[in-house]
């Protein structure tokens, strides 16, 4: 159970810290990134403690099943509905990034739009596959990768080039009150708890040992994400990059590896990662929707199968259609505006499991008392 | 394949099949494409860019001296257009991602703005940041146009000196393409390039010139370049020479440690105070010095150290530039982000140089 819970944790923190949220640092780091991220710690660990505490009064249940019992359909199919679409944003995201990372550095030559039909193709495919498969297909893939970003870290941070200096002088800036956009952009990587509120449903028992490891994981790779470009990049020049950590792995030579650039193990090995994110988003994101629909759908005996394709082909065609029009400014802007968004629902979200957990509690009580 | 459930075998054919489709996406063969090892910049004689490219042609035989290349040059108006223009001269397709040397002819570092010149670099996908950057004197075509007889590869023999898996030579001074964006972009510590000459079928890479402002300011000669290397970089190895009694002596250092602070007192000169740890083993002497007075071969030895670094270091600052990273350190240590950069502006030429060194004599190699 432990270990699951963290597999998530380290999922969402890995794609997420190489993705947007360094970039959306990295960019305001003279106006308040570093507080953004000292505090982001704390939020986000609040949050992900708080999460989890509540949710251990649900043993065995998945967020339908709880708002079930709470509240009536008028109330809860809309939040269903908008968290489902939250969490096939979430993974839309990174999967028209992603297709515009590979077809810059790996291959070029390929169309964009070729490659994001494929991309939608596999994670489609992927994710109308039962949770408890994906939740194994995470252990194996994070236990693959896990080594050799790890290896990847230590060359990056025992690199000759690697500039002390450089971090040092970032620390003249850290008292600056950070933007809501900055604060929702840090807490994202700590977001990775949140797919329990689905994949509780697996789950008998929801108890997780070390959770003080959230908090101190959680700060080293969030600071790891922003020191390193800072280090090898410069103060002035990790500004101008716009794929911060490509680059940055871009600085790493193996003298004596099978390849010598560092960068196109750091790509294939993020290519795994984020086909398996995506597939967690919209896995979740397809369940929490076809909750919404009416019972009689769901009855229909060929319908059964034929829905979550429906559901993930909907998601897939639109994350297509982003794919084509957007561009890379267009792209940056909007992910500022959803992480907002992502960060209020999720904080209000939280506050709503806590508001469930206390009554469930109480309710218990009664019944014993 | 017999026993294979139905739907296992439909899939297999459906992969076939789809695999297919992988072939035509206007991918490039290998045979298709130019690979160009190295690329000079000069300026040209009608326009701004003259840029020069070498490509290699693959052989089936790696022997010495059977490294075949071919070069072509074109000028332009900019870096982007050249390359476009050139493309018109060969029947293949240029491929960027396996360049390693970029050689800046002399007058093209010392003119241009190196911070706008190079803007091409930066931008394109392909170029790696583990690229090596180089001055080439007196221009760069000059360079590009040597043929070390011994070269497997070609352009190998230029990537060996500088990655120092071949040689390990305490002259060379490499800069990554990466390192040299960094330092060109920020503010208290300047870029520098290894400046090559080429000979008659070798090169001679012993001489570094530092640049500041986007331009090349400063050129020191192999002896300096020896003491730069140490000052600004992470060089382990170098040769001190010592004297005992009129009889000269020389010691390989294997083991260099350094360090150093900014003192700003509010009064009196701001210093720089410098610690040098050096440890090695006699290489050769005229005289035997195992039954001798070590304590006074090392002060010896660190005395002589000490007014070589001392100087370097002036030569840098009279001329105004910071390869070492003073400035950087004087901005991460002083927390006044607002005005600290103008003050080590106005500190930095009036500062003294305080270097304390240590020379560790470990042994006289296999004899007395």
């Amino acid at each position: 159970m432990t270990r699951y819970y963290f597999y998530f944790f380290l999922i969402c923190m890995l794609i997420n810290t190489i993705f947007f949220v360094p970039r959306i640092l990295l960019s305001q780091r003279f106006e308040g990134g570093i507080m953004a991220m000292i505090l982001a710690v704390l939020i986000g660990s609040a949050l992900a403690l708080t999460f989890t505490k509540a949710l251990s009064q649900f043993p065995g249940q998945g967020l339908p099943e709880i708002l079930t019992a709470f509240m009536p359909s008028a109330i809860r199919i809309p939040i269903l509905l908008f968290l489902g679409i939250m969490w096939g944003v979430a993974g839309s995201i990174i999967i028209i990034t992603f297709s515009v990372i590979t077809n810059r550095f790996l291959s070029p030559e390929t169309s964009p739009e070729f490659l994001l039909i494929c991309f939608c193709g596999i994670c489609c495919w992927a994710s109308t596959r039962k949770s408890s498969a994906i939740i194994s297909v995470t252990e194996i893939v994070i236990l693959l990768n896990l080594p050799i970003v790890a290896f990847i870290m230590y060359k990056a941070y025992t690199q000759k080039y690697f500039e002390w200096d450089a971090v040092k002088v970032m620390s003249d800036y850290t008292f600056k009150m950070p933007s809501w956009t900055l604060l929702s952009a840090a807490t994202y990587p700590f977001t990775g708890y949140i797919n329990f509120s689905l994949y509780n449903r697996y789950f008998k028992k929801l108890k997780v040992a070390h959770q003080w490891l959230i908090p101190i994981v959680g700060a080293a790779v969030l600071f790891t994400s922003i020191i390193v470009p800072i280090g090898v990049l410069g103060v002035t020049g990790v500004g101008d990059y716009l794929y911060t950590w490509i680059s940055t792995a871009d600085t790493l030579r193996m003298q004596y590896g099978f390849i010598e650039r560092v960068v196109f193990l750091f790509l294939f090995i993020y290519i795994g990662f984020s086909l398996l994110f995506v597939t967690i988003t919209w896995n979740i994101g397809i369940q929490l929707i076809l909750e919404c629909l009416p019972k009689r759908l769901k009855k229909v005996k060929r319908g059964r199968t034929a829905l979550p394709w429906i559901v993930a082909f909907i998601i897939a065609a639109v994350t297509y259609w982003a794919g084509i029009v957007s561009n890379d400014k267009g792209m940056i802007g909007s992910v500022k505006v959803w992480l907002s968004i992502r960060f209020d629902s999720e904080i209000l979200f939280v506050l709503l499991m806590v508001w469930m957990a206390w009554k469930r509690h109480r309710e218990r009580r009664s019944e014993h008392g | 394949m017999a026993n294979l459930p139905k739907h296992a075998k439909r899939c297999c054919i459906i992969v076939l099949l789809c695999a297919n489709m992988l072939s035509g996406c206007g991918f490039r063969d290998i045979d298709k494409r130019f690979f160009v090892v190295e690329m000079a910049l000069d300026k040209g004689e009608k326009k701004p860019y003259k840029v020069s490219l070498k490509l290699a042609i693959p052989s089936p035989k790696m022997e010495p001296g059977d490294s075949k290349s071919q070069i072509i040059s074109a000028e332009g108006d900019s870096i982007a257009e050249t390359v476009r223009r050139m493309k018109s001269m060969v029947d293949k397709e240029f491929d960027f991602g396996h360049t390693k040397v970029f050689i800046l002819g002399k007058p093209f570092a010392e003119e241009v703005d190196l911070r706008h010149a190079l803007d091409w670099l930066a931008r394109r996908r392909d170029i790696q940041g583990v690229a090596f950057l180089a001055m080439g004197q007196p221009d760069a075509l000059t360079v590009l146009k040597v043929k070390p007889p011994s070269e497997r590869l070609p352009g190998n023999s230029l990537i060996l000196s500088f990655t120092r898996e071949g040689t390990d030579s305490p002259f060379i001074v490499p800069e990554y393409w990466f390192d040299f964006y960094r330092r060109l972009r920020e503010r208290g510590k300047d870029p520098y390039l290894p400046v090559i000459i080429p000979e008659q079928e070798t090169f001679d890479i012993s001489k570094v010139a530092v640049v500041a402002g986007g331009r090349s300011k400063l050129e020191l000669d192999d002896r300096d370049t020896e003491i730069f290397n140490q000052l600004a970089r992470y060089v382990q190895r170098s040769v001190l020479k010592g004297e005992y009694k009129g009889k000269s002596f020389e010691i390989s250092v294997d083991q260099i440690k350094k360090k150093y602070r900014i003192v700003t007192p509010a009064e009196g000169q701001p210093s720089v105070e410098m610690h040098v740890t050096l440890k090695g083993e006699v290489e050769e002497s005229a005289v035997s010095l195992f039954e001798k007075d070590w304590e006074m071969l090392e002060r010896n030895l660190a005395e002589n150290q000490k007014q070589r670094y001392v100087e370097v270091l002036e030569k840098l600052r009279d001329a105004n530039v910071d390869p070492v990273g003073f400035g950087l350190r004087y901005r991460a240590t002083r927390h006044h982000p607002a005005t600290e950069w103008e003050e080590w502006q106005k500190i930095y030429p009036r500062v003294q140089f305080h270097v304390h060194v240590k020379v560790e004599l470990k042994g006289t190699g296999i004899v007395k």
